[in-house]
């Protein structure tokens, strides 16, 4: 599928939203997420990665993803203001 | 693309990066601060799904089979306080959340959970309540939630079990030659004792009787004199049992949990332990509010199963418990700036009418339900009702 020009950076912001949603839909459903809260776990790796992972997806959505996205709507979908046409001399 | 045009993009990213996302992580903050019923009836659903599922302790991956034990225990414990203070917040779930207060009760009284206690001191806490050996912990804490019950309800179930826990806690209170009680075979711990000194309280207030208050009293001046940072004002973390010497340092955790006990029973000195840790260990970053473990100023260590996690000098728990603290005293700068940090990396996620934190599991739920909905203390100090 080929996207308009102007929004791969869009809908790549939106792959790390979705991804960060899933994580997080996931691990509270679960409840393992509090891998992390324990600074000596001893559980099985892939929960603390999941926990991890989560973490480190939802700082970038929150820091990265969120003010690109602004950012990228007000360059992109502000409308520009338009040229102004050259006044007619109202003597001629 | 004009070069302005790039220079006000970056100018706007820049904005966006500062301002964003404590602005993103606060936007509840009003509602919980507020006590909006529909905010906090969600997690109360939450934490109910966990209370009523079959638990058990291999829920919990700390390590230790005594520390997954506390935070089953712990579990129950907490969901019972915030279940108290949603009940006290709209008096119309009253019924519903004495009922689940019940169910936390029963829990906290299974085998299962008393096993962790049981193990450590080779005898079980309750049926060996005429017994010398003081189980502060696990009889404190569960004596702070019956007593709160019973405070709050006419019909409470288990009236005979808070006499006989509250009788051994004073009898052996009053007869501790440092003031306090062990939590386990030679490890004493402040904290636990102030869980213990607002149970006190709180059947004096459900009984309105005076029994405890000059008890209560000395302990104070102990707790004050001997247990307490001269400079900081903050708890001891760990004392030596017989001696009564510190043998940790002043620390956020012990600190703040003990202002959120005592706080539940009404307790001013609550007020006094908060500011302390407020004006020692808070430091907040970028809009986001956090507690230090140690203080800045002195020796650093690395935490425990009672701080969790430190990064940068800032704990998980300290942070957790300022947040509950705030709330009881009507800091809501504090709350907001610590909201944003519990939703930052406690990541909530909301489904079928339930929220759950996703980085909580069912003993940091519980946790949040508590310290989110904790209960200003009125003038009166009437168990910090509203």
């Amino acid at each position: 599928m080929k996207l308009p020009k102007g929004w791969g950076l869009p809908a790549r912001l939106v792959l790390v939203v979705v991804l960060e949603m899933g994580l997080r839909n996931y691990a509270a459903r679960s409840g393992l997420g509090a891998t992390l809260l324990a600074p000596s776990s001893q559980s099985n790796e892939v929960p603390l990665f999941l926990a991890l992972l989560l973490l480190l997806v939802r700082l970038t959505a929150i820091w990265i993803v969120l003010p690109l996205a602004i950012t990228w709507a007000l360059m992109n979908l502000w409308p520009r203001r338009a040229k102004q046409a050259a006044p007619s001399n109202p003597r001629s | 693309m004009p070069w302005g045009r790039w220079a006000a993009g970056i100018l706007v990213f820049a904005i966006c990066i500062r301002f964003l996302p404590p602005l993103w992580c606060g936007r509840d903050a009003g509602d919980w601060w507020r006590g909006e019923r529909g905010t906090q009836e969600a997690l109360v659903r939450g934490v109910e799904e966990w209370i009523q599922a079959p638990l058990g302790t291999d829920r919990f991956k700390t390590g230790s089979s005594q520390f997954d034990g506390e935070w089953f225990f712990g579990t129950y414990q907490m969901a019972a306080l915030g279940l108290a203070h949603f009940a006290r917040e709209h008096p119309e779930a009253r019924e519903h959340c004495l009922a689940n207060m019940t169910l936390c009760e029963d829990r906290m009284l299974s085998e299962a959970c008393r096993k962790f206690d049981r193990e450590s001191w080779k005898e079980d806490a309750i049926d060996a309540l005429d017994g010398p050996k003081p189980h502060a912990a696990y009889l404190g804490y569960l004596n702070l939630v019956l007593s709160l019950h019973r405070s709050m309800d006419p019909a409470f179930k288990h009236r005979d079990l808070n006499d006989r826990i509250t009788a051994k806690l004073a009898r052996l209170l009053e007869a501790s030659p440092i003031a306090m009680l062990e939590t386990y075979p030679f490890e004493t711990y402040p904290v636990d004792n102030c869980a213990v000194a607002a149970s006190l309280l709180l059947h004096d207030r459900a009984e309105r009787t005076q029994r405890h208050t000059a008890l209560y009293s000395r302990w104070l001046t102990e707790l004050q004199k001997r247990y307490t940072h001269a400079s900081s004002g903050l708890l001891i973390q760990s004392i030596h049992p017989v001696t009564g010497e510190p043998i940790d340092q002043p620390r956020g955790s012990g600190t703040l949990l003990g202002a959120f006990f005592l706080g539940i029973a009404g307790e001013p000195h609550s007020r006094a332990l908060f500011e302390a840790g407020r004006r020692s260990l808070h430091a907040p970053f970028l809009g986001f509010g956090m507690a230090r473990e140690y203080l800045p100023d002195g020796p650093q260590g690395r935490g425990d199963i009672d701080s969790g996690p430190i990064v940068f000098g800032r704990s998980i728990s300290s942070t957790g418990f300022l947040l509950g603290c705030a709330r009881q005293h009507g800091d809501a700068d504090t709350y907001s700036g610590i909201y944003r940090t519990v939703h930052l990396f406690g990541a909530p996620a909301t489904g079928d009418g339930r929220l759950r934190f996703a980085m909580g599991g069912p003993l940091g739920d519980a946790m949040m339900l508590a310290l989110l909905t904790a209960q200003p203390l009125d003038a009166a100090g009437n168990g910090g009702a509203r």
